[in-house]
């Protein structure tokens, strides 16, 4: 039986494939995979985790962490308190049906589905947490007013930013999802359900469920999708503007992109 | 080696018995042993001066007079007075010597140039009365022959007698086959009249005057002709036209 | 199991078969061949189309009904015409000593030269029968000492590339219509003609050129023409010219070294550079390409990190 017995271009990519892509994006762009404020991405030994990349990262001075803004303090306004952050992601697996490499928790209804991939991965993080000596330098009272022509105004001084050490923890997060082929030629993958193992009260368990699922999708949409193309190693046939392409139809292809076998496949028609 | 002939094969039309060139010759007989001296005629320039010895006990039965070569000289690149150049044409040396025999004859013919020649010839003892013998009134017994290159329709007349004819040349057909001119064809110069007076030859074929009464013949052309008028057009030197390929399905 | 497995039709690889047909082109001369009474001088030019193609299950692509478009085929044919004389024909013979009157003799000779265009001409070939043939490409202009990704900013990364590997090209002999024999000898009377004085009145070209009717025979005969002039024509293009050994060779090559169906960098770009990230790239291993009598299959494995 030919690749091509129900279509004209074939591309498929194996899980043990993508998970060495992942390991190649990690080293290459950690910026992806690590956010923190500005004082914690200053001083490694304020991180959750080391991260290991290329020397390119160095040599390029790209980033390691996506610089985020603190969180601010509740309850303070004037000044603002703000204080610092650390969000890591420090192992990613992927795994498509039929399943061999993630064990899926009972949540995500094990085994994975026909036409799913599973996501595995660890996020290490914290919130920095000032020493009281820190806190001590926060000002006692209301800033006062100052006159602004006839009238007094409120002072708005500079937010303060605590410094600490974040308090850092990791969780074992599971994702199942599916792969759609967007209208430009992307592959996108879906999340369709997120599991964080033994958090409680599970209402906390649930917000940072959602939070997760949130970030996930959007980390998916915005950065990595995969073009058509990439998956392919530009093959010729995508380039040639005398041709169409299109998706192969179901029938006779049930699932474009399918997930089977351990690999995710797309197909292609030719229209000459 | 490109090209070598005489331009005035093709640029002179027209002849002349009186007035030799390339295409005509004469021949005649000097029938009485002696000495002839003879003169080589531009029309009234005299350009050059030859004897003929006429012996019964020479067995040359015929001479060969070539008139371009008397005016010009037998080799006309050779200096004068060179006398150890083969052929040169010293003054020194005297008039030009022919022998024939009395039952044979002389040619008078021009190999070279524009001609224009006749030739007077007479025994060098002759009484004063015996004119000689002057081309330009062919005797009886004389032959002119003439070659006719340029294609179109001619006039022939013997000024002498009135006698007219008409000649048609035709035009050549280029084919596989080499062109070659048929054998001569032969007009007795009767007192009025030419024994065939319509005639019709390829070009290069020669015509034969067999000289009846004293006779001038003088050929013009009348109405050239040029060829087809509709002539194939130049082969094609551009592209050709490409065939049908096998294209993609 | 390979990493990445890519397949192509053998419809969709007719396609791109198609760019790499049409992107090939060839050209050659003025280049001359002397050939001891003759020489010959051909200019060429030309371009592919067409085409069907086969895949094997023994790992062979054949392609068949190839088209040689030849946009210029200029040959020039020259020779010495040996002097040939016309006239002389006898009008009062001579019994002793030959002719007595006869019309003057013409000779002509020399150099002559027949130009032929048989631009447009399309011949074949005949059959290329090829292996594909994974190359892995370092640009020679590339720095040792650079990275991959040095490489890349300086316009010289290393590529995966595939080509058509012809084990065999055949081209046909090329076959000249039988319209160009006649045009040939229409040309040989041309350039002879061409040996006469400009002065020449037109009636006394055509008495000269009836006269040496037999002169196509001796124009062949010098060049050896014994058949057909086109078949001539054929043969001296064909072999001895080496035109299509020429052309062979510049298919073979060209397939085999110089354009390849299918080329990537490596390692490749999966995210491109932005927002002063530079691009993130994998490397590609282990490439192996195969076709069988349905497709075109190519496998590769993802390098390690």
């Amino acid at each position: 039986m030919a690749f091509t017995d129900n279509c004209d271009l074939f591309a498929a990519v194996h899980e043990d494939g993508i998970n060495q892509v992942i390991q190649h994006i990690m080293r290459q762009r950690p910026s992806l995979f690590n956010y923190a404020s500005a004082d914690v991405t200053g001083n490694r030994e304020l991180w959750c985790h080391q991260i290991d990349v290329t020397k390119d990262v160095s040599k390029f001075a790209n980033p390691f962490f996506t610089v985020m803004p603190p969180f601010p303090v509740i309850g303070s306004d004037n000044p603002l308190v703000l204080t610092g952050f650390c969000a890591q992601l420090t192992k990613a697996l992927i795994d498509f049906h039929p399943g061999n490499i993630i064990n899926l928790p009972a949540e995500l209804n094990p085994p994975l589905k026909p036409q799913r991939f599973s996501l595995q991965f660890i996020v290490c993080g914290g919130l920095v947490c000032p020493s009281e000596r820190e806190l001590d330098q926060i000002p006692v009272g209301t800033i006062g007013s100052e006159p602004f022509l006839h009238e007094f105004v409120p002072l708005k001084p500079p937010p303060i930013i605590v410094r600490g050490r974040p308090i850092c923890f990791c969780l074992d997060v599971f994702v199942v999802g599916r792969f759609d082929l967007t209208p430009n030629g992307f592959l996108l993958g879906k999340v369709e359900g997120l599991e964080i193992v033994d958090i409680k009260p599970e209402r906390l368990e649930a917000n940072l469920e959602c939070y997760l699922l949130m970030s996930v999708n959007v980390v998916l949409r915005q950065k990595l999708a995969i073009a058509l193309e990439a998956l392919a190693l530009s093959f010729p046939l995508l380039n040639m503007g005398t041709i169409t392409l299109l998706p192969t139809p179901n029938p006779p292809v049930p699932n474009n992109p399918a997930i089977e076998e351990h690999q995710l496949k797309v197909f292609i028609t030719m229209k000459t | 080696m490109n090209l070598t002939f005489d331009r005035n094969l093709f640029t002179q039309i027209g002849l002349d018995s009186a007035s030799l060139t390339m295409l005509g010759t004469i021949v005649h007989s000097f029938s009485q042993p002696g000495e002839y001296r003879g003169v080589v005629h531009e029309g009234a320039q005299v350009k050059a001066v030859f004897t003929i010895s006429v012996d019964k006990n020479s067995a040359n039965a015929q001479a060969s007079v070539d008139l371009a070569s008397l005016v010009l000289g037998p080799d006309a690149s050779h200096p004068e007075n060179c006398p150890c150049c083969e052929g040169s044409s010293s003054k020194d040396r005297g008039p030009r010597t022919f022998v024939v025999n009395p039952r044979g004859y002389v040619l008078f013919h021009v190999s070279q140039g524009p001609g224009g020649y006749y030739v007077h010839v007479r025994r060098t003892d002759a009484e004063e009365e015996d004119k000689g013998y002057d081309s330009r009134s062919l005797a009886e017994g004389d032959v002119f022959t003439a070659i006719l290159l340029r294609p179109g329709a001619y006039s022939i007349i013997n000024s002498l007698t009135g006698a007219k004819a008409e000649l048609i040349v035709t035009y050549p057909k280029r084919g596989e086959r080499r062109y070659r001119p048929p054998a001569p064809v032969r007009v007795v110069c009767h007192k009025k009249s030419f024994e065939t007076d319509m005639l019709q030859i390829d070009p290069g074929q020669g015509v034969i005057f067999e000289g009846r009464e004293y006779s001038r013949i003088q050929i013009k052309l009348e109405k050239p002709d040029d060829g087809p008028k509709t002539k194939e057009p130049a082969s094609p030197t551009g592209p050709i036209v490409p065939h049908a390929g096998t294209w993609w399905r | 199991m390979s990493h990445i497995t890519i397949a192509a039709s053998e419809r969709a690889f007719e396609q791109i078969f198609t760019l790499v047909r049409d992107n090939f082109s060839f050209s050659k001369g003025p280049e001359t061949g002397s050939f001891g009474p003759f020489s010959a001088t051909y200019t060429v030019a030309g371009k592919l189309s067409g085409g069907t193609l086969d895949l094997h299950d023994d790992g062979t692509v054949e392609v068949k009904n190839l088209d040689i478009v030849w946009t210029q085929l200029k040959l020039k044919v020259c020779l010495d015409l040996p002097g040939c004389c016309v006239g002389g024909w006898c009008i009062i013979p001579d019994p002793w000593n030959g002719c007595l009157v006869g019309v003057p003799e013409i000779c002509i000779g020399g150099p002559i030269c027949i130009p032929l265009d048989l631009s447009g001409l399309v011949s074949e070939v005949n059959s290329i029968k090829a292996h594909l043939k994974p190359v892995y490409f370092i640009d020679p202009g590339r720095n040792p000492a650079w990275t991959d990704l040095e490489a890349e900013f300086n316009g010289k990364p290393n590529k995966w590339r595939i080509f058509l590997d012809p084990d065999l090209v055949s081209v046909d002999p090329i076959d000249v219509p039988a319209s160009i024999g006649n045009l040939f000898e229409n040309l040989v009377e041309n350039a002879v003609e061409d040996l006469l004085p400009s002065w020449l009145p037109g009636w006394a070209k055509d008495i000269i050129m009836a006269a040496l009717g037999f002169i196509i025979d001796i124009v062949k005969g010098i060049l050896g023409i014994v058949d057909k002039v086109e078949d001539w024509i054929s043969d001296l293009l064909g072999n001895r010219l080496d035109l299509l050994v020429f052309l062979e060779t510049a298919i073979a090559d060209y397939f085999a070294a110089q354009y390849p169906i299918y080329e990537f960098e490596d390692p490749y770009p999966i995210l491109p550079a932005s927002g002063g990230l530079f691009p993130v790239k994998i490397p590609i291993r282990d490439l192996k390409s195969t076709v069988n009598s349905k497709e075109m299959i190519v496998e590769a494995n993802v390098g390690g990190a």
